[in-house]
């Protein structure tokens, strides 16, 4: 809030007090199972056991279990020494079997996503949903002319049952088991997430959704996605995320992998609006070829911490990368996300916009590498972060790698820290706005480059999300 | 080589400024920390680096301003010019801000040799060396 103005709707405010977080609410736990506490083998075995896998996926999360065992905590981001492994359900099923009518959908799940107004947006402009609930997909469609074009959308689980030559050809390869210790873990114990594979020359003209969802307290969700882009394809994909507050954490660690074939393209949004206390420590990562391009864009309002940066090798000669990142930390929220690309060919180009908002004590670190490889001619990258910190409470950092191992490219990095322009400020309060209002406009503003690359109802979403955090703000 | 700034004085004010070329076959690590402890100062390090064949340059640089250091102008500038083949370099441009009445930024800029600069040179009569070193010489002059 302003410092001179006081806000005339008191109203507005109380509500704010009351409710911070719209998403909170929790529907009663009623699971079909619910594997014990804590993590161990017996834990993974019986995941593989549940989900009736065969030796080689055993196999490959009992060797990801052992390899997270070994590797240590990461110690130069975020604090995570207040992760509890050993109190956290790795494992909940909610529902029998994935629906493919919302008819199919026990009513509580179906109550929590009509809030989240999901079938809603189904029906308007979404070519395809899945929706996971705790550990499992619990119901996906895809628009049928999309079907027809061979364009595959289903849970991960049922692509490994149904299509294990395609699923195998590119998991674990992009992000592989012993990339990191969340990496590890995911693998180990991995449920649900997405398969997508768009055939050669196929344009998906609408987003494909998936919407995850956290009940239980103490969950782990450790959803496993990957998207296959055959050559020439596009795809543009969306996710959503929330879960209730609980006084105790939950851990979301997702694992996301990407192939764009040639002259492919692929977008993933993602908009994480985790309630406070879920630890989001995400690996994702994309590899490009010839003339292929990635996009990723990623906002992060939610979550206690947040560790993630979306990475794109560039693989193949003019292939491109562009992550756009916005990020929003507001009180006990550390939100360190940036992202990584890494040219490996010639004439391979980059651009990195990061935007953070840090308010009410939270603090918003932009972390993020460029690295051109000997061979990279002519690369070309570029890297803005912009930081505004809204009061003293609050803190920003940025923390870039630019690392070049070739002489014939070029790379530009800037960064600004700052506060809200007085002038502007003085500006918009001149036309008749009060200040918590004028302060919003500029921070909606600020953000407005990477709003308007998102679907239409998420960028209304953000703006008000935005608005709706800053609003109990102390300037 | 290390460079530690404190500016704790308030109003106080800084200026750094480096200038060095990397030899064929020389590793040379250079971290410049400039940290804001009082109100009202300024701080501003340009570095500027020519790296030749087969040298290898790493580049920290770290603008910390704590908390209660009010109204500080902060500004941290790294340049890099490889030339030829085999020549490295790394720049990490930090900045940790616990303040928010300030302004602080950093830029940093990895290239090569313009091309048409060194087109233009040699269509003047210059040969390839002289061309490149001229450009170099502005690079460091600008």
């Amino acid at each position: 809030m302003s410092r001179f103005a006081p806000i005339k709707e008191e109203s507005k405010k109380e509500k704010w007090e009351k409710s911070p977080y719209e998403y909170g609410f929790s529907s009663p736990e009623k699971h079909m199972f619910k594997a014990k506490r804590g993590l161990n083998e017996e834990i993974v075995r019986m995941i593989s056991t549940m989900k009736s896998e065969e030796e080689k996926m055993r196999n490959f999360r009992l060797e990801s279990y052992k390899i997270f065992l070994e590797k240590k905590m990461p110690t130069w981001g975020a604090d995570l020494s207040t992760i509890d492994f050993n109190n956290i359900f790795y494992y909940v099923k909610a529902t029998k079997s994935e629906g493919k009518k919302w008819g199919d959908v026990p009513k509580e799940i179906k109550d929590t996503y009509d809030k989240l107004g999901i079938p809603q947006a189904e029906k308007e402009y979404l070519g395809g949903v899945k929706a996971q609930y705790e550990s499992e997909v619990i119901y996906g469609s895809l628009l049928k002319k999309l079907r027809d074009k061979g364009i595959i959308f289903c849970g991960m689980d049922e692509a490994l049952v149904k299509y294990p030559d395609l699923v195998w050809s590119h998991f674990g390869k992009i992000v592989p088991k012993g990339d990191n210790k969340f990496a590890a873990l995911n693998s180990a114990v991995w449920s649900g997430g997405s398969f997508i594979y768009v055939p050669k020359g196929v344009k998906v003209d609408l987003p494909l959704q998936a919407y995850f969802r956290i009940n239980t307290q103490n969950m782990g969700q450790f959803e496993r996605t990957l998207i296959i882009v055959d050559e020439g394809a596009f795809v543009h994909y969306v996710e959503g995320c929330t879960a209730p507050i609980y006084t105790t954490d939950s851990l979301h660690s997702a694992v996301v992998e990407i192939w764009v074939a040639k002259n492919a393209r692929c977008r993933y949004t993602t908009i994480q609006n985790w309630s406070t206390n879920v630890y989001n420590l995400v690996t994702k990562r994309a590899w490009v070829e010839e003339k292929g391009i990635m996009e990723w864009v990623d906002g992060n309002l939610g979550s206690k911490i947040t560790m993630k940066y979306p990475s794109v090798i560039l693989a193949g000669k003019g292939a491109h990368g562009e992550i756009l990142s916005v990020a929003v930390a507001g009180k006990g929220q550390h939100q360190d996300a940036g992202g990584k690309c890494i040219h490996l060919a010639e004439n391979t180009t980059s651009r990195i916009i990061s935007k953070s908002i840090s308010l009410n004590g939270g603090r918003s670190s932009y972390r993020g590498m460029i690295q051109m490889n000997k061979g990279a001619k002519n690369a070309r990258s570029k890297v803005v972060c912009d930081a505004l910190i809204l009061d003293n409470e609050s803190r920003s950092d940025t923390y870039p790698v630019n690392k070049i191992m070739e002489s014939e490219v070029t790379l530009e990095h800037e960064a600004t820290v700052s506060k809200i322009g007085e002038e502007q400020l003085f500006y918009l309060m001149s036309r008749g706005f009060e200040e918590h209002e004028a302060e919003a406009m500029v921070v909606n503003g600020f953000i407005e480059p990477i709003v308007k690359e998102l679907p239409m109802e998420y960028s209304v979403e953000l703006n008000r999300l935005i608005s709706l955090q800053m609003e109990g703000s102390v300037g | 080589m290390r460079y530690f700034d404190v500016l704790d004085r308030m109003g106080q004010s800084k200026d750094i400024k480096k200038f060095l070329v990397v030899k064929s076959g020389e590793s040379i690590d250079i971290e410049t920390v400039m940290q804001f402890k009082a109100p009202k100062t300024r701080g501003n390090t340009l570095i500027k680096a020519v790296v030749m064949p087969g040298g290898k340059l790493n580049l920290k640089g770290v603008i910390k301003i704590d908390k209660g250091a009010e109204l500080v102008e902060a500004f941290l500038r790294q340049s890099v010019l490889l030339i030829g083949e085999n020549s490295m370099a790394t720049a990490i441009p930090e900045l940790e801000i616990e303040s928010n009445e300030v302004r602080a930024s950093h830029a940093a800029a990895i290239g090569r040799v313009d091309e048409e600069q060194l087109f233009y040179l040699m269509s003047r009569g210059l040969s390839q060396d002289e061309a490149v070193k001229s450009i170099i010489k502005a690079f460091l002059n600008e």
